[in-house]
């Protein structure tokens, strides 16, 4: 594409300040915060904080940031020249959304560079903040024109690299549509844009006693439009199903800049299921502008407990225990010995001793009559299996903390290891114990230290893997060692992705799950809804080597990031 | 598998029984080779072969659903699954089993049961209709209210191309978002994208006790209060079904359930452990006490399971004598259900004919069955009538389809009259994948 900045800009030393937005940014890492107006400062601050949170590091870098030495105005002084056609489109997409609504100096994109995956960072050439399907359409139409790739992204959590410019181009940053257009009880559905954060769907429904099922651990501050793309699950997903079961209709622009309905809230969609595959093609077919969704009734008695285990084996059988049982949970985690340990060290401790092997937390829900049956045909299975000691919540305050506990472990890792890599496998429930003791075997082999914390009852697993980046070979045994466990997922009949999503992270492994034929059919679905590749390009499908080699140049690009952003935000 | 002697063409590929031949007929037409491939390659070898010659190819399973669709114009092959009918994988444990398309639904759940296990969904033809059939038609029964469709539990499909090319998506993990979902666009694509052969269904417990509970209402509005009270309430029935006087008449004449005349129905069923079961049945006769006029309480498991056959089936309500006798199915928000009914009842005045109307209440969908005079005039009325109501259904992407009818009035109208802007990316993924044009041609939306 003509015009592009080049890949590595030079380092910045920009930092803004905007000392006023400090109690934001507090509440953005430490409480429930979703912006009801957001300003273009404060989507700056939002995504930077995204981004700090994606590295780790978010109260540190927010601080470091706002008490950085340039004003805004100096930063945009360092600024990178523009090239002429680059300056055109710029000018084509102010004249669409307004110059407070482009981003185009590498300061500004910067922050844009990646999302949840931070192994692989690229800059877009524009992000672009749309405020309606009309605006969409016609940043659509202009990258059509001028040929440019485009993607959506909404509070940048994937972490497969979905949101990740790759090939450069526009962003669509869909923080100002965020409006819940309909929450409509009767029909038990709501119409909402891409940029609403699913937290606050549920937040929203709650006074009817509705609520949105699909619960990312990033539900905080993840979008609809994000979990419609990745077809997001969750915890809860073992009763109640994927982002997928929950998505009625769709409105799309497509990128041959066209506005499609999609499914269809009346009834049985007719024709062939579009919303289907739409839901989880990773932004590859189309931009989300807004989505029907399903609500429920909120179940009105919960209940959680938290079983502790003296062996990981242990846990496990109680995982299939339960399954085989016919008892449907609501939610079945499993939290391994190191996870454990990185959350009692850390601000969300719940009092698990710590040197439990394993926990499982368990959460029945429903009507109030008859919960207790369920709980107690939980509880056997659970004694049958030698659990040390059984923690039913008491009220709603101790279920929070329970959560709370399990939704920030990925946070708590950084109290220990310097890195850490999250990955996201499927299996069948029944191999559970046969697969976390090869795992366990394997981290071994490489001399690397391994946690788990995942949705046991659906076998979706994720592995972390412990790592230090300034260990000489430590990214090549990260690589290896991650390939080696994807490779005995498949092996044992699962999938190389249950709720991340391939993006970047996995398409060299495609080949591992698909064969060529099958890949042909899903790019002809693409050639459909996407034909000239402007939709989110090189994403999913493999392009780079052969099968199942994950690119050694990711961790070390990773590796200088980090060496960039630190410098940047000055540690 | 006896062999026709007629087979030069691909001597590998078994033919259909000879007996069984006139089971494979569609819109009055009858095929003209059968085949029942033992093989996915077999099933290659025929499309290939269908490819080179121009052969239109109507995938079979049971054949409960061939009277779906627009009418086919040519027959060339019926293309048999019916040795596909094994369950090569299960694993109760898991709660997952691979089953191939041919296995009939009824022999699925017979299996799982000994589990306690099941796929929790109940279409019509339950009895005979097979795997295939059902996803690929979509097809959904009054479960639907609460545990969702065939579309929610499909999670691995094994099928071979239009253009013989055998392939698989999905797998029997539950949770799954390697590459595009891909069983989703077979689900409902009525056998035009490829041949199915095998799927991964992930499994339900089958709930450990039911009641059902039927109320009758004097008034239409009465119903609509009823259903959006009970969505605003804890309540979670596995099913809602409602009925029109007529419909109801009809299901009194077997199962005389109330001496009431002319009132509309909500049925509702619902299943856990007892104790929830019991609350529910309490608290909805408070919930309703000021809607309802009689409430029926059912608990014997043979006369539930008699109610929701016939709830559920579409055969004995088209058995009406009556010369012409059609079926639709319309798809409205839910909270429209009741305007619709209302339109569709005065169908009885304005064009003087019988009028039975059940609905997947809480769904929006509504199936309809329509008697009258086998008339030209009447045919004319109804296809009216039935552009009408599209009509006025389309600003809410409302539909109707005609489900079912006598070949001449599928001639004369669309039977699916789909005309939304995504029809255009319907043709195209039809076009790409079936480049041809060999499977189902001409029946299906595009």
């Amino acid at each position: 594409m003509a015009g592009r900045i080049p890949p590595n800009p030079p380092a910045r030393q920009f930092v803004p300040k905007w000392p006023s937005l400090c109690p934001a940014a507090v509440a953005l890492v430490s409480e429930e915060f979703v912006p009801a107006k957001p300003s273009r400062p404060l989507m700056r601050l939002l995504a930077c904080a995204g981004k700090a949170a994606a590295l780790q590091k978010a109260p540190l870098a927010i601080s470091a940031w706002l008490e950085g030495p340039l004003s805004y105005n100096e930063a945009l002084m360092n600024t990178v020249p523009a090239s002429s056609s680059q300056k055109s489109v710029c000018q084509e997409l102010v004249a669409i959304v307004g110059e407070e609504w482009v981003l185009h100096t590498p300061d500004e994109l910067i922050v844009y560079e990646c999302d949840g995956l931070t192994l692989h960072p690229s800059l877009p050439d524009f992000v672009v903040f749309p405020a309606c399907t009309d605006d969409v359409v016609k940043i659509i139409r202009l990258a059509r024109q001028h040929k440019i790739p485009f993607l959506p992204r909404g509070a940048g959590t994937c972490l497969s690299g979905g949101a990740i410019a790759v090939e450069g181009g526009i962003i669509l940053e869909f923080s100002r549509m965020n409006r819940i257009l309909q929450l409509d009880c009767e029909n038990r559905l709501a119409v909402v844009e891409p940029g609403v954060v699913n937290l606050q769907l549920t937040q929203a429904a709650k006074k009817d006693n509705f609520y949105y099922a699909p619960d990312p651990s990033s539900q905080m501050v993840s979008t609809i439009g994000g979990n419609v793309a990745e077809n997001s699950g969750g915890p809860h997903t073992l009763k109640y199903g994927v982002t997928t079961n929950h998505v009625m209709a769709l409105e799309v622009v497509l990128p041959d800049s066209e506005v499609y309905e999609l499914g269809t809230a009346a009834g049985d969609f007719v024709g062939y299921d579009l919303v289907g595959p739409f839901v989880g093609s990773e932004g590859t077919f189309g931009i989300v502008t807004n989505a029907v969704v399903r609500l429920l009734y909120m179940p009105p008695a919960v209940k959680t407990l938290l079983a502790v285990y003296d062996s990981v084996a242990d846990a496990t059988r109680t995982v299939s225990g339960i399954i085989a049982r016919g008892i449907v949970p609501a939610a079945l985690e499993m939290i391994d010995s190191n996870t454990i340990r990185a959350i009692e060290a850390g601000v969300y401790a719940t009092g698990i001793p710590k040197d439990a092997e394993a926990v499982l937390l368990i959460e029945v829900d429903g009507l109030d009559a008859g919960i207790e049956q369920q709980m107690e045909r939980v509880v056997e299975v659970i004694q049958a299996n030698n659990a040390r000691e059984v923690r039913v919540a008491k009220d709603d305050a101790e279920r929070k903390k329970l959560w709370a506990a399990r939704k920030n472990a990925f946070g708590a890792y950084g109290r220990i290891s310097a890195n850490y890599y999250t990955m996201d496998g499927v299996i069948p429930r029944s191999k559970l114990p046969q697969i976390l003791q090869e795992i366990d075997a394997l981290g071994k082999q490489y001399g690397l230290r391994m946690a788990n914390v995942f949705h046991a009852g659906d076998g979706n697993l994720h592995p972390i893997i412990l790592y230090d980046i300034s260990q000489p070979d430590a990214k090549d045994k990260v690589l290896a060692l991650a390939g080696d466990i994807l490779r005995r997922c498949v092996e044992v009949g699962g999938a190389l992705s249950g709720e991340h999503g391939i993006g970047l992270e996995k398409q060299e492994f495609m080949a591992l799950f698909f064969s060529e034929a099958e890949l042909g059919v899903m790019q002809q679905l693409k050639g459909v809804f996407n034909p000239e590749n402007l939709a989110n390009p090189s994403k999913i499908f493999p392009i780079r080597r052969g099968c199942g080699e994950m690119p050694k140049n990711l961790l070390e690009a990773a590796d200088q990031k980090y060496k960039a952003i630190d410098e940047m935000v000055r540690f | 598998m006896e062999v026709e002697s007629t087979n030069n063409l691909h001597p590998g590929v078994p033919l259909a029984s000879q007996a069984e031949r006139s089971r494979f007929v569609v819109d009055g037409l009858v095929a003209e080779r059968t085949y029942a491939p033992k093989t996915a390659g077999e099933i290659g070898i025929i499309l290939e072969q269908a490819n080179a010659h121009g052969w239109s190819v109507v995938p079979f399973g049971a054949g409960t659903k061939q009277h779906l669709g627009n009418p086919l114009i040519k027959f060339d092959v019926a293309l048999s699954l019916e040795n596909f009918n094994q369950i090569p994988e299960y694993e109760p444990q898991d709660l997952v089993v691979k089953v191939e398309s041919g296995c009939c639904l009824a022999n699925l759940q017979a299996t799982l049961a000994q589990d306690q296990l099941c796929l929790p969904i109940d279409p019509p033809s339950c009895e005979t209709a097979t795997l295939g059939g059902i996803v690929s038609s979509h097809d959904s029964g009054p479960l639907r209210f609460s545990q969702g469709t065939i579309r929610d539990y499909l999670i691995g499909i094994g099928l071979v191309q239009p253009n013989g090319v055998w392939t698989r998506f999905g797998s029997r993990v539950v949770k799954n978002v390697t590459g595009y979902d891909m069983c989703k666009l077979y689900t409902g694509a009525f056998g035009t994208l490829g041949i199915l052969v095998d799927f991964f269904f992930k499994l339900k417990p089958l709930p450990p006790y039911e009641k059902t509970v039927i109320v009758t209402l004097k008034e239409l509005a009465a119903t609509g209060a009823a259903i959006a009270k009970l969505i605003r309430s804890p309540m979670i029935p596995t099913a809602v079904e409602f009925l029109n006087p007529a419909a109801l008449e009809f299901v009194n004449r077997s199962l005389s359930l109330t001496k009431n005349q002319n009132r509309y129905a909500l049925v509702l069923r619902f299943g856990d452990v007892e104790k929830a079961v019991q609350w529910q049945v309490e608290r909805l006769e408070k919930l309703w006490c000021d809607l309802v006029d009689q409430g029926i309480v059912l608990s014997d498991s043979t006369e539930q399971a008699l109610l929701w056959q016939l709830l559920r089936e579409d055969g004995p309500w088209l058995k009406q004598s009556l010369p012409l006798m059609i079926k639709l199915k319309v798809n409205c928000l839910p909270n429209r259900m009741v305007e619709t009914v209302e339109v569709l009842e005065s169908l009885k005045t304005r064009i003087n004919v019988a009028v039975w109307i059940k609905a997947h209440a809480g769904n929006g969908v509504i199936r309809i069955y329509l008697g009258g005079e086998d008339s030209v005039s009447l045919t004319q009325q109804l296809i009216d009538q039935i552009g009408q109501l599209r009509h006025t259904l389309r600003q809410t992407r409302g539909t109707v389809i005609v489900e079912s009818a006598p070949v001449s009035l599928k001639k004369a109208i669309d039977v699916w009259g789909y005309d939304f802007k995504d029809k255009i990316l319907m043709k195209q993924i039809r076009n790409r994948f079936d480049p041809q044009g060999i499977l189902n041609p001409k029946r299906f939306v595009v």
